[in-house]
Order: C-alpha cells, then sequence, then structure tokens
C-alpha cells in the first residue's frame, strides 16, 4: 500500500474492534486442528505419566532431552515480549507500538507453555508442587543451591509480571471495546476487565506513570529470566556447558528467537486482518534490525565457545566442540549455524528487510535454528561428557515429539483465542503516533 | 540545515583557550618522559604494567566514543543527537593509540608472559609472539581505518559548503563539496560505516582482551571476557562524554543544545548499563564460583579473596555499580551538572580500577601506586584530553550538519518518560 496513511482515531477503534467480530469459518477451521494437536499431546502426556517415564527417548548418560529443549525454547520465545514492551518502550522507539500487543500475549502464552515442560519432565509430575519451598509435614526442604530451584523462582516471577503488565497495557483498550459491545456477557467481562476506566486526565496521568514504572522494573527480568535458564547449563562443569557468556549469549539467542516468533505471528494476522497500515513495512524493518544484531551476538558467542575450547588447551573442552561439529549430532550443530548465523545475513539489505514474504521464511527458518540451538547444548554436551565409558546416543520417542507439537498447538491455541477476544493492537498507542484530529485539516504531519 | 547556527557553532571553536592544550601536552609529555625513564632505568616492570593498563583503557575509551555515535546513528536516535560530537572527539586518540600499541610491544619481555615462555599445542600457536603482534596491529589498522572514514565522514556532513571560511583539517575536510546531494549520499555512507566500526569494535577489542589481559594468566580462560572489556569501555565512554560535554557546555556557552533533558537521558543510560556491567561481572563470576574448578578460581581468588587486591575489588564494584546505580536514582542528580559530572567521574575511575584488578594481580604480587604510576596515568590522560581538545578546536562541537539535529533546545519528543 503505497498511498498516505489515512488512519483516524475513529478508524483505528473500528479496525481494531472489528478483529474481535464473530469467529469465521477460517478462524474456526484453524482452531479445530489446533484443538486436535493439544488432545493428541495430551494423549502422550497420559501415556507417559501412565506408562512412564521410559517412553521418552531417554537413555543412559542423556537424561535431560527434547522436554528441557522445549522448555527453554518456550522461556526464549517468550522474551521479545518484554523486550518490545518494556525496553523498546524506555528507548521510545516507535516501531514497537503496532506489535508490542501480540509480542506481549505471545511472552504470556510462551510461559504458560514453558512451564508445562518441567512437570511433564518430572518422573511423578503429580507432586510438582515439591518445588515450592513452604513449611511441611513431609520435612521436605527445597535445595535452593540448585539453579533449577532458581528457575521455578525466575520464571514464575516473569510470568507474574509480564501477565500483569500485559493486562495494565489492555485497560484502556478493553474500556474502548466495552464502549463498543452491546451483547449483555461479553459488555459485562469487558466492564469487569477494563475496571471501570473512564479515560479521564486523572487516570491517564497514573497510567501513564504506572506503565513506565513497570517497564523499568521489567526490563531486569528480561535478562535475569533467560540468564537463570542458561545457568541450568552452565553451572555444571560439564564440558561444553560450563562456560561464563552462557548468560548474555542466551539473553540475546531469546530475544533472537523471540523476535522470529513475532514475525511468524505478525505476518499472517497483518494478512488476514488487513492491518497493513498499522503493523508497517518500518516496524518490520526495525524487528529486522534487532534480528541482524541478536543474531550477530549469538554468532559471537558461537565462535568465541569454539575459539576458547580449543585455546584452553583442556582435551575435554576441546573434544566436546570438535564432537559437536564433526560426530553423530554435527547435522543439528550446522542446522543451527546455518539458521542462525547465515540465514538472516541477507537482513543486512534494505530490500531483504522490507519484503514481507523473504522475511517470513527466515522467521521460521529461526524458530528452526533456535529450537536446535538448544538441543545442541543439552543433548550434545550430555552424550559425551568426561568419561568415554559413559557415552550414548539419544534420539526422541514419538511421545517426546508429541508432546512437542501438542506444545506448539498449546499455544497457539491461547494465541487464536487471545485475537478474538482481546485487541491485538494496542488502540491507545496507536493513537499516540497518529495526528490529532482537528476540523478541516488532514493528515497534515510530516514528522 | 540552518547556516545561522552553524555559523555561531563554528565560531565558538576559538573560545577553546589554547593555555588548556597547552597545559595538556605539558602533563603528557611529564608522564610519558616519566614513562620512559623509569622503563630505561631501574623499575622497567612497573613502568610497562602502567603503560599496558592505561593503554587499554584508554584506547577503549577512546574507539567506545566513536562507537557510541555509530550507535546513535544506526539506532537513529535523536535524544542524544548533540553529544555525538563530543563522544566522536574522544576518538581522536585513537590515531595515536596505535603508535602507543607498537611501542607497547617493546615492552613485552616484562608484561606479556608469552614472549619469554614456551607453552605447549595449542598455545604456542595462538600465543605466538608475530601472530600476536600480526593479528592485534592489523586489526587495529583496519579498525582505524573505517573509523577514520566514519569521522570523516561525519565531519563533512556538518561542515560541507563552508569549507571557504576554514582553514587546516577541518579545510581539507570540507573541501570539494558538491552541494546538498552529498549530504544525503553521505547519509548512505555513515550507514554503512557505522556498523562496520561496530563489529570491528566487537572483535578487535575481544583480541585485545584475549590477548594484553586474559592471557596474562595463560592457563586462565573466559568466554565472557572480551565483552566484559568491551562493555565496560562503552560505559567508561559514557562516562567521559558526560564530563566532557559538561565542561564544554560551560566554556562553549552551548547550554542551547545540551539541555537538562540530554542529561537527564545519558544520566539514566549510564545508570542503566551500570546495572548491565554488574551483570555481566556477576554472569563471570557466578559460573566460576559455583563450579568450582581449580584452574579457573584460581584467578578469581587471587582478586576477590586475597589480599592486597580484595579490598580494590570491592571498591571497583562500588564505584562502577553500586555508588552510580544509587546516586543516578533521583532526577536532581542526573540534570544537575556538577553532581553529575561527579558520579561519572567515580564511574570512569572505577573502570580503571577494574583494569588494575584483572591486569595488574597477574603481572605482580602488591598493589603499587606511587608517584610514577600517578605520573604515568597523567600523562595518558593529558594526552587524551591534547587530542580531544585540538579536535574540538578544529570542528564544531555540535552536529549541526545531521538531519536528525533538532536544532536549539528541541530534539526527541516529549513523552510520558521525561517527567521521570
Amino acid at each position: 500500500m503505497s498511498e498516505q496513511s489515512t488512519l483516524t482515531y475513529a478508524r483505528v477503534n473500528e479496525d481494531v474492534i472489528r478483529m474481535l467480530d464473530k469467529p469465521t469459518v477460517k478462524w474456526l477451521a484453524l482452531f479445530i486442528p489446533t484443538l486436535g494437536f493439544v488432545g493428541f499431546g495430551l494423549f502422550c502426556f497420559i501415556h507417559q505419566v501412565y506408562t512412564g517415564l521410559g517412553v521418552a527417548g531417554y537413555r543412559h548418560p542423556v537424561f535431560w532431552g527434547v522436554y528441557i529443549t522445549d522448555f527453554v525454547f518456550w522461556v526464549g520465545i517468550a522474551h521479545s515480549g518484554t523486550l518490545i514492551s518494556a525496553i523498546l518502550f524506555l528507548f521510545r522507539a516507535n516501531f514497537r507500538m503496532s506489535i508490542y500487543r501480540i509480542a506481549e500475549g505471545m511472552t504470556v502464552f510462551a510461559v504458560l507453555t514453558a512451564g508445562l515442560f518441567p512437570i511433564i519432565h518430572l518422573g511423578r509430575p503429580w507432586n510438582f508442587y515439591w518445588l515450592f519451598p513452604y513449611p511441611n509435614q513431609r520435612e521436605l526442604w527445597v535445595n535452593f543451591k540448585s539453579p533449577l530451584l532458581w528457575d521455578v523462582f525466575a520464571v514464575s516471577t516473569y510470568l507474574t509480571v509480564s501477565s500483569l503488565f500485559f493486562f495494565v497495557g489492555l485497560i484502556p483498550d478493553i474500556a474502548a471495546v466495552r464502549d463498543r459491545v452491546t451483547e449483555a456477557p461479553r459488555k459485562f467481562v469487558y466492564s469487569v476487565l477494563s475496571l471501570g476506566w473512564k479515560g479521564s486526565n486523572w487516570e491517564w496521568l497514573h497510567y501513564t506513570r504506572a506503565y513506565l514504572f513497570f517497564a523499568a522494573f521489567a526490563t531486569p527480568l528480561v535478562l535475569s529470566v533467560h540468564s537463570v535458564v542458561s545457568w541450568d547449563f552452565a553451572m555444571s562443569n560439564l564440558p561444553g556447558w560450563h562456560t561464563t557468556i552462557f548468560a548474555p549469549y542466551f539473553v540475546a539467542g531469546a530475544i533472537f528467537s523471540g523476535l522470529g516468533m513475532v514475525i511468524t505471528l505478525t505476518v499472517p494476522i497483518r494478512k488476514i486482518f488487513h492491518l497493513e497500515e498499522y503493523i508497517t513495512l518500518d516496524n518490520y524493518d526495525g524487528m529486522a534490525k534487532l534480528i541482524i544484531l541478536t543474531s550477530l551476538i549469538v554468532g559471537y558467542a558461537y565462535g568465541v565457545e569454539f575459539f576458547l575450547a580449543w585455546y584452553s588447551g583442556s582435551p575435554y573442552e576441546w573434544g566436546q566442540f570438535y564432537y559437536r561439529a564433526t560426530g553423530e549430532y554435527a547435522i543439528f550443530y550446522w542446522i543451527m549455524v546455518v539458521c542462525n548465523v547465515v540465514i538472516p545475513i541477507p537482513l543486512w539489505f534494505k530490500a531483504v528487510r522490507r519484503n514481507i514474504k523473504v522475511l517470513f521464511i527466515i522467521s521460521i527458518f529461526i524458530n528452526i535454528g533456535m529450537w536446535f540451538e538448544r538441543f545442541n547444548i543439552i543433548v550434545i554436551s550430555l552424550s559425551q561428557g568426561f568419561d568415554p565409558a559413559a557415552w550414548g546416543i539419544y534420539m526422541p520417542s514419538w511421545v517426546e515429539i508429541g508432546i512437542t507439537v501438542g506444545s506448539f498447538a498449546w499455544f497457539f491455541m491461547f494465541f487464536l483465542i487471545f485475537i478474538k477476544t482481546l485487541p491485538a493492537v494496542s488502540i491507545a498507542e496507536m493513537k499516540e503516533i497518529l495526528p490529532v484530529p482537528n476540523k478541516g485539516i488532514k493528515g497534515d504531519h510530516a514528522g | 540545515m540552518d547556516e545561522q547556527i552553524r555559523d555561531e557553532i563554528l565560531a565558538k571553536r576559538s573560545l577553546i583557550p589554547s593555555s588548556a592544550i597547552y597545559v595538556f601536552l605539558i602533563i603528557g609529555i611529564i608522564g610519558f618522559a616519566t614513562f620512559v625513564i623509569q622503563a630505561m632505568g631501574s623499575n622497567p616492570n612497573a613502568a610497562w604494567q602502567m603503560f599496558l593498563l592505561n593503554f587499554l583503557f584508554w584506547t577503549g575509551i577512546a574507539q567506545a566514543g566513536i562507537v557510541f555515535s555509530c550507535i546513535l546513528r544506526i539506532t537513529n536516535a535523536r535524544w542524544a543527537r548533540s553529544l555525538l560530537r563530543v563522544s566522536e572527539g574522544l576518538g581522536a586518540f585513537t590515531p595515536l593509540a596505535l603508535i602507543l600499541l607498537l611501542v607497547l610491544f617493546l615492552g613485552r619481555d616484562y608484561i606479556l608472559p608469552y614472549a619469554t615462555e614456551h607453552y605447549h599445542h595449542p598455545k604456542d600457536v595462538w600465543l605466538n609472539m608475530k601472530f600476536v603482534f600480526g593479528r592485534n596491529v592489523i586489526g587495529f589498522i583496519v579498525l582505524l581505518i573505517v573509523s577514520m572514514f566514519y569521522l570523516y565522514y561525519s565531519l563533512r556532513q556538518d561542515l560541507g559548503g563552508v569549507g571557504t571560511k576554514l582553514s587546516g583539517i577541518s579545510a581539507w575536510v570540507a573541501s570539494g563539496w558538491s552541494g546538498e546531494d552529498e549530504r544525503k549520499r553521505i547519509w548512505v555512507k555513515l550507514g554503512k560505516f557505522a556498523p562496520a566500526v561496530l563489529i570491528l569494535y566487537a572483535l578487535v577489542f575481544s583480541f585485545f582482551a584475549w590477548d594484553f589481559m586474559m592471557s596474562l594468566d595463560p592457563h586462565w580462560f573466559s568466554t565472557l571476557f572480551g565483552p566484559y572489556y568491551f562493555m565496560g569501555s562503552f560505559i567508561a565512554a559514557l562516562g567521559t562524554t558526560i564530563i566532557l560535554s559538561v565542561l564544554l557546555r560551560k566554556r562553549l556557552g552551548l547550554e542551547d543544545y545540551l539541555d537538562d533533558k540530554k542529561y537527564h537521558d545519558i544520566g539514566k543510560m549510564l545508570q542503566g548499563f551500570s546495572l548491565f556491567w554488574v551483570y555481566l561481572f556477576f554472569s563471570q563470576l557466578l559460573p566460576i564460583w559455583y563450579a568450582n574448578m581449580p584452574e579457573e578460581t584460581g584467578f578469581v581468588i587471587t582478586r576477590v579473596k586475597d589480599e592486597p587486591f580484595r579490598t580494590l575489588s570491592w571498591v571497583v564494584l562500588t564505584s562502577c555499580f553500586i555508588f552510580p546505580f544509587a546516586a543516578l536514582m533521583p532526577r536532581t542528580n542526573k540534570i544537575v551538572k556538577p553532581i553529575l559530572v561527579f558520579i561519572a567521574a567515580v564511574s570512569v575511575t572505577g573502570f580503571w580500577l577494574d583494569k588494575y584488578v584483572v591486569i595488574i594481580p597477574s603481572l605482580s604480587d602488591s598493589i603499587n601506586i606511587g608517584i610514577i604510576q600517578i605520573l604515568i596515568t597523567l600523562g595518558f590522560l593529558g594526552t587524551f584530553m591534547f587530542m580531544f581538545l585540538l579536535f574540538m578546536r578544529a570542528f564544531p562541537s555540535i552536529p549541526v550538519g545531521d538531519p536528525f539535529f533538532g536544532g536549539k533546545s528541541s530534539g526527541g519528543h516529549p513523552t510520558e518518560t521525561d517527567m521521570v
């Protein structure tokens, strides 16, 4: 669309709220198969609980496999939500406006998905609440020295804060929806959720302050959550795991994969709901630039890890990295390198960054690459530790693959419900970048 | 571009006092004379250690100054546009840094353990003197060339069209200006050079970190060490930019361009990055402490558990993180210039001490900060300031030709974030 933007305040309301209309056949055609896959995942899980963890492909010495990979993958996806909504907000980067709601929603749903996996991975999943420290008759106390426990706190804090942040940002928009809808049950639900928002000056004053403070508090969380996840691995002195760059490298990787997922999700939504004027090419350009940056950081980390393993002169370190690139799992290692470092290279060209189709394809490769990164870090490192007598090969079983597919469906299920129930584009913030309505003057806002 | 503002800014250049330039030159000469006398004389170890430390500290700041400018350009940041030139000014030291890098290799026997000792494979390949020299010098030359192209176009953007009124190096930069069309072409070129500077910076300064700091303890290694050094330098450059821009602002009367809002923003940035620094610090410390592998903990124990360096480590942590982070909390401290300068100065000093804690324990058992060490450090400071003032004397102190430069007292959109 090359014509000049014709967005006005009224049109923003109409366009965004129109997305919440009664689900169409197309939506149902997406939603019902998604439910089917969720059901299949559930079936796999029940089968695993019933039969025992043996149905997963765990083989000595690899007892962390696809489930932990999925966990890290989904926590990673959750990252760009807070990045886009909080960090870019603090940096006043306007390209976040149209996409931050989708990114935040994605964050919440991705954390909800990630949170399942530590439980799925448990031998006795019904005892999951033993993870929380509270005085109990079992006289059990969690091990605070374990990074796994830090994870419990990091992820639950992140879920709490990102949900609150998501909800606070929604309040003015829910109020706008409330004012539009007429059917009684919907009106009631939106009225309750909007917390009686009237849009008075006084309310906006406090609202913007609250939002700002939230953003400032959420920003360190982006760094901390994935750092703690990275320490699940870096704290072990297994070759290939014990390395100091893990925390920043994981954070960059998480943002990288999260941005990939934002693009994967927004491209179809933009097309289906005709949001071309909202989610503009400039927005994608900005995200693509962030992808270049994070891809470079991730590439730097791959290189440095490899180089220092060689430099260290430690046969264990070097053996591990040599195995990564040449051993049984080499194909996955090279998929990771190609998807995360090589495929984003064309984004250096402006024409590619502004070509939605190409961008969409690249974003899918990024998702694949980042999943394999976690797989490599976990499985390859575990399968060849210090002791050659304890080496082994792990391959995921159909149960694990089923649950992984189910987790994607679980995530998309929430997402599909979200775009039909809550405004997927921030009405209030979109209006901030539009010209103020003025009688007789049309779109005279050449910034 | 506003011609009137440009003329005004160009006229302000002469307000930089020649006396200050000479004073810093003299300080620099005294410092380097002390170094030469010591290095030739009785105490070459101490002299070379100080040289290495100061080289890494000041070169880091100088290059990171250019990097800050590149980041502002890449991100299309309007908020700190008028600080862009001051941070570029830090980079005036980089050509000199190349000479100092060459000098550094003269003292290799005193500071680089691998110059005198032989290590088994693969360290004999990587820590081979010829290879060390080659990669660092060539890497730095490439970075320097790219940085100089970047600076050239950045300055040309401001000076284009007034070449006839100028003399010396600024006239050379402005020469052959072909009109307003060229400004657009320069914009594109700057957009290409800026990311190149960034990537090379991360790469070359990782080499510096590995070869001149990490390998001083040849059996220790940490994958985060490169970022720890180049991000630390970046934060020190932010602090230095704050300090020097406040001084220039007062001397040249730049209050209309460098208003409170800019300092409020860059103050927040310094605060945020001090938090980021401690994050890197902690991310590096924690896995080493937790895994408790003897070949790795040795490096840390010397620095954080054993005296004399233990106390100094706490000073570093306090002045790089605890103090700036807490002190920059209130809005007042970010906009009242003397307070802000003080906080930034503590932070910058902290980063100097950080280099001390990283480098010296590998080479010496004790803390030795006497008159010689101070004079050598002042020598570097003097030279750094000398180059900076020469640069500011020759070029406009505000990027008047930049399309995102907002003119007087504007730039950046006032948003609700301004209220905090």
